[in-house]
């Protein structure tokens, strides 16, 4: 089991946004979680992705407390190494070129080489290879959802977690990102698990779960 | 490229790219320049003053005074350039029949001006049973139209009775010196001369030596040997002591006031990197997200600040070693004409003080440091929650 949550509740000031929630997540799965704007979908995600802490009750990435991750920062960054992030808060560096963005985890880590090979072939099958010397400003919604996904996937992590990737794009681009995931899930047998409101995306997924004033089933 | 390099790079960059960003920098860059630049020199201007005026005591009066009326021989001392027996006493003296005091100074012989007074033409000279012979100074000589050979009387209180009298000289003028003396109305005799015209008198041993700047060294050590000298010892630097002590007071109390301009400038940057900062929120958030530690973020958002400031005391720096420069090594205040002769030193007071533009530049690099770290500092400490999280 990668992802092990029991009885997790997150709760801002009095206000209860996950109330104990079961979930659990395998190798290789494809997992969207769905519900309303406001349901806690990215309170969720942001828990999961290592981001923020819950309130009560455990979570256990890969086998360890995320208590235990957190609260130990190198830990906490090699762990993170393990996940790529893509969310429509991250953030291009508006000066770096497409190329520079997405290495970007690369420069971080220090392993510029050992990733070469991935990054070729991430942007040949997002198909942005031309963008490479673009700066993030010249370039449309969709291929920057397009870059996000392949920065998020360039250091090779093992579960990709991706809030609402679909956001901002049209039908096509849209089925098209969800149609590379899907890709990426079964050759790679990568863990994917993404929030969406998008009845498109999510039918396409293997495991759906719908949260709800609090609680997901 | 390292990470750190491109992203501040990157974000050096940026402050220029913007317009939003960069005039608060230039602004910054100008302040900081303005602060060095005016700290740097009004310094070594000061302490230009500060030499110049201890080079003009030290050339126009003896290092080391001791009151005694005993004779001492002190050519064991081998920092003693020269001693001389003296005295001085004040007179009246009528000269084009006008009144006017005059200061009258005792020397071993005459020939003894000549050491400083090569021009001093004594060849004229013949001793004179009724009438004092006196050297007087260029100026003298200018002030009363007088010259070698012309006669004065000069008027001596006597105290030597209940009722103070006063004794009436002859005196006439056997040389006139090119000594620039501080005192134009100063006359010279010798010391025997001295004793049989004016009578009795407290006198003196004027020492002259190699390096004044050891003067109390050398008291404590013409004191050590001649114990019954102990308060009659006084060195210039401790009869000018109040003075000095004035001018390093004055001197300190700009430098203090000066440092707030930088620290006032310095502050410049710390809104700037506050607002590059909030601009960039999200920014560093991610990169948080990808790994980076907060750490070398910091260092990051503190190097950018440190360059923008750094770039100020450059320039503050390069302008004021021009001007120190210009003013030391050519003769640019000579050729604007401006008047210096009012402060009876020579020359621009300004020296180029290595000790100085190390502490200034140390200190406005340790202001700048603090104001680039502080911000990154405060906004890094927030959790990587809400650095992600968008404030609309
Ligand atoms: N930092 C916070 N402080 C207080 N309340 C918060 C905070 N973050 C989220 N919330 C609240 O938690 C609730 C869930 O927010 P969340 O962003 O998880 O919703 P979501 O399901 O992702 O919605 P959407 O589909 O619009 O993205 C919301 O009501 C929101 O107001
Ligand atoms: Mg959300």
């Amino acid at each position: 089991m990668l992802l092990e949550v029991k009885n997790l509740t997150k709760q801002y000031e009095n206000k209860v946004v996950l109330n104990e929630i079961e979930l659990q997540i395998n190798e290789g799965d494809f997992v969207s979680i769905i519900g309303p704007s406001g349901s806690g979908k990215s309170t969720l995600l942001n828990i999961l992705s290592l981001i923020s802490n819950q309130t009560s009750g455990t979570y256990n990435f890969l086998g360890e407390s995320n208590k235990t991750i957190l609260a130990d920062y190198n830990y906490l960054i090699n762990s993170r190494k393990k996940i790529g992030i893509m969310s429509n808060l991250s953030e291009l560096i508006p000066d770096l070129s497409i190329k520079d963005n997405i290495l970007l985890p690369g420069y971080i880590g220090n392993c510029l080489n050992e990733i070469d090979s991935v990054y070729k072939e991430l942007i040949n099958l997002a198909n942005i290879v031309n963008l490479q010397n673009e700066k993030p400003i010249n370039i449309s919604s969709g291929e920057r959802q397009r870059v996000l996904l392949c920065r998020a996937l360039v250091l090779n992590p093992e579960i990709l977690i991706a809030d609402e990737p679909t956001s901002n794009l049209d039908e096509s681009n849209a089925l098209n990102l969800i149609e590379h995931l899907a890709y990426l899930n079964n050759k790679n047998n990568i863990t994917i698990i993404i929030a969406t409101h998008d009845q498109r995306i999510y039918t396409k997924t293997k495991i759906i779960y719908g949260l709800s004033n609090g609680k997901l089933n | 490229m390292r990470y750190g390099s491109l992203l501040i790079l990157n974000y050096f960059k940026s402050i220029f790219d913007s317009k939003a960003n960069s005039i608060p920098a230039v602004i910054s860059i100008i302040a900081i320049a303005i602060s060095i630049f005016s700290l740097i020199l009004v310094l070594s201007v000061m302490k230009g003053f500060d030499v110049k005026v201890k080079q003009k005591i030290i050339a126009s009066f003896p290092h080391i005074i001791i009151k005694t009326n005993k004779e001492y021989d002190f050519s064991r001392f081998n920092e003693i350039k020269s001693f001389n027996k003296t005295f001085e006493s004040y007179l009246g003296i009528i000269l084009n029949k006008k009144f006017d005091i005059v200061q009258i100074k005792g020397v071993k012989d005459f020939n003894s001006i000549k050491k400083v007074s090569s021009k001093l033409d004594l060849n004229k000279f013949n001793e004179s049973k009724d009438h004092l012979p006196v050297v007087v100074g260029r100026n003298f000589s200018h002030k009363y139209n007088k010259t070698i050979g012309d006669k004065f009387e000069l008027l001596i209180p006597d105290f030597t009775h209940r009722k103070p009298k006063i004794k009436t000289i002859k005196g006439y003028i056997v040389g006139v010196s090119d000594i620039s003396d501080v005192n134009t109305n100063r006359l010279y005799t010798t010391n025997k001369y001295a004793k049989d015209f004016i009578g009795h008198n407290t006198s003196f041993i004027e020492i002259v030596l190699t390096d004044p700047f050891r003067s109390k060294i050398v008291s404590n050590l013409i004191i050590k040997e001649f114990k019954e000298l102990k308060f009659k010892v006084i060195d210039w630097q401790s009869v000018n002591f109040s003075l000095f002590n004035l001018m390093k007071l004055e001197r300190i109390s700009l430098a203090i006031f000066l440092s707030f301009l930088i620290v006032i400038s310095a502050t410049t940057i710390y809104s700037n990197m506050i607002s590059l900062i909030t601009q960039k929120k999200n920014e560093i958030g991610t990169l948080i997200l990808l790994g980076s530690k907060k750490n070398s973020l910091i260092m990051v958002f503190t190097q950018i600040g440190f360059f923008v400031g750094l770039i100020g005391v450059i320039i503050g720096t390069f302008f004021a070693t021009i001007v120190i420069l210009l003013i030391t090594k050519t003769n640019i205040i000579n050729n604007l004409s401006i008047d210096l002769s009012f402060y009876g030193i020579d020359g621009f007071p300004i020296v180029f003080s290595a000790t100085y533009y190390f502490y200034i530049i140390l200190f406005s690099i340790l202001i700048i440091i603090i104001s680039s770290l502080l911000p990154s500092y405060f906004l890094l400490k927030k959790d990587v929650e809400s650095l992600i999280r968008r404030d609309y």
